[in-house]
């Protein structure tokens, strides 16, 4: 199982490499939307530094969400999935993999970039380390409740922005986790909270959604 | 065996239609003479607030509202899993005919609560954690209505649907919660909205018979609903 | 603004989405039972 998992992993890591512009884009996109924040709301410091946190997290959801589209449409596109689905192998163990290779490559780089957005906010020096470890707990989950969605939307006209419909409203307690960690902290109150509880959601999103993601492919493509 | 026999005879769309025309009527009946009851009971019987004045009967509305539109989200859920279990279209037909009353009693809950806020906080929107909430739900609805108008084919439109539904369902206390959580966060101790004054049992007793009403209400429109279906599909 | 004027919209916005509803159904129903009418058993 381990092996199917790491072989898919691979492929799809490789397969993204080879289309390095598509996951370069939604990276970037991440960077524009952040930038847009101050020109809409005016640049004073004391806001900027306030609204940090809630704009970065905005900003990666909907970046996690528009990289969603990528992450079976090639593979439904060239009659891979239908080989999945066919396969020895569990579709569970199939989709997590998939899910874990698209985390690699479209959140964890947020995670990355992220400080440097936090820099043009002017974000306190001490809340880096919670922002990126709100990051890094959080952009798992949406990649894993996101191929839900992706799952349940493959091949629909119109699935990018059905997919946003579907896929934000669940969104909603990661984004509040991960920003009210950063703004805890801020406030001086300690993050442990809403870090740990994010880390349940990880928990909880890992376990589960293999399960609801495989029932949602199958139903896609019957 | 007998008794499996027994439980899905009425799961034939056939069986079913004058079975639910029946229901329909006879709720629609007790759902008009409750909400007659109930606007009695809220708008005549129970006396003005000492803080709020005469606004305050808005509650009347604005809670069974919001106790339906999450009830009904919960049904709907239900059936889609049964759905999904059973594989009977009809329950599938069941959920996907509770969706617009449920989105309906969820505006109804947002609308009321939104006049209720502007004479009583000043403002049309409050961020509260039940108002905010709720408008989470209405995107619930909708996504579920859209995602079954996005998919030609019949059946993959069904499931597909119905495994939204029940995933959502899922979210919806984690959902409630964190937007809870985040609620007191960001409004400190302000009193919230939805703390209603101390509830006299007058109040209590308009607002169980308005909910009631709301029910039977909703059975009603359901059945109707599913009816129509049936004349469709079949 | 009175609270009269909250009252009444409330009340009357969902008295008139109810009854929008309720309309809506019925003439559904009038649409589909013409329509299973008309075809052949």
């Amino acid at each position: 199982m381990l092996a199917v998992a790491r072989a898919v992993v691979r492929r799809d890591l490789l397969l993204a490499l080879r289309r390095r512009s598509d996951v370069a884009t939604a990276l970037l996109f991440f960077v524009i939307v952040a930038s847009l924040f101050p020109l809409g709301v005016g640049a004073e410091p004391n806001l900027l530094r306030s609204i940090a946190p809630g704009v970065i997290w905005v900003a990666a959801l909907l970046s996690s969400m528009l990289s969603l589209g990528r992450l079976f449409a090639a593979d439904h596109a060239d009659g891979t999935l239908e080989q999945m689905l066919l396969g020895a192998a569990p579709l569970g163990v199939v989709v997590s993999a998939k899910s874990l290779a698209h985390w690699l490559v479209s959140g964890l780089p947020l995670v990355a970039i992220a400080p440097f957005i936090a820099l043009q906010y002017d974000l306190a020096p001490g809340l880096y380390g919670v922002l990126a470890l709100s990051l890094l707990l959080g952009t798992p989950v949406l990649s894993l409740i996101g191929a839900i969605g992706a799952a349940l939307t493959l091949g629909l006209r119109g699935g990018g922005v059905l997919l946003a419909l579907l896929v934000l409203p669940l969104y909603v307690p990661v984004l509040i986790l991960g920003a009210g960690a950063v703004e805890m902290a801020g406030a001086g109150l300690g993050p442990e909270g809403q870090l740990l509880l994010l880390g349940a959601l990880l928990v909880l999103a890992a376990a589960f959604s293999p399960w609801a993601i495989a029932a949602a492919l199958r139903i896609s493509m019957e | 065996m007998d008794s499996s026999i027994r439980w899905f005879w009425f799961a034939s769309p056939q069986t079913f239609f004058p079975l639910a025309g029946t229901i329909a009527r006879w709720c629609a009946a007790g759902a008009a003479l409750l909400a007659v009851a109930g606007l009695y009971v809220g708008l005549v019987v129970a006396p003005t607030d000492a803080q709020q004045g005469e606004v305050y009967r808005i509650i009347f509305i604005h809670v069974p509202a919001a106790w339906m539109s999450m009830f009904i989200y919960l049904v709907m859920a239900g059936w889609a899993a049964v759905g999904l279990a059973f594989n009977t279209r009809l329950s599938f037909m069941l959920a996907q005919a509770l969706a617009p009353t449920g989105a309906l009693f969820t505006f109804i809950a947002l609308w009321t609560g939104s006049l209720w806020g502007r004479p009583t906080w000043g403002t049309y929107w409050v961020w509260d954690a039940r108002l905010t909430s709720e408008l989470i739900l209405l995107f619930l609805y909708l996504g579920f209505m859209a995602l079954h108008a996005a998919i030609d084919e019949p059946r993959r439109a069904d499931r597909a649907s119905a495994l939204l539904a029940i995933v959502g369902a899922v979210n919806v206390p984690i959902i409630y919660y964190s937007v809870q959580w985040w609620n007191t966060l960001h409004q400190g101790a302000s009193v919230s909205i939805t703390r209603a004054p101390s509830m006299a049992a007058i109040m209590l007793t308009g607002m169980l018979l308005m909910a009631l009403a709301f029910w039977l209400y909703s059975i009603a429109a359901v059945l109707v609903r599913v009816r129509c279906m049936i004349r469709e599909r079949v | 603004m009175s609270h009269g004027f909250f009252i009444w919209a409330s009340y009357g916005v969902t008295f008139a989405a109810l009854a929008l509803e309720v309309a809506l159904l019925l003439r559904r129903s009038r649409n589909s039972t013409r329509q299973a009418d008309k075809m052949p058993e």
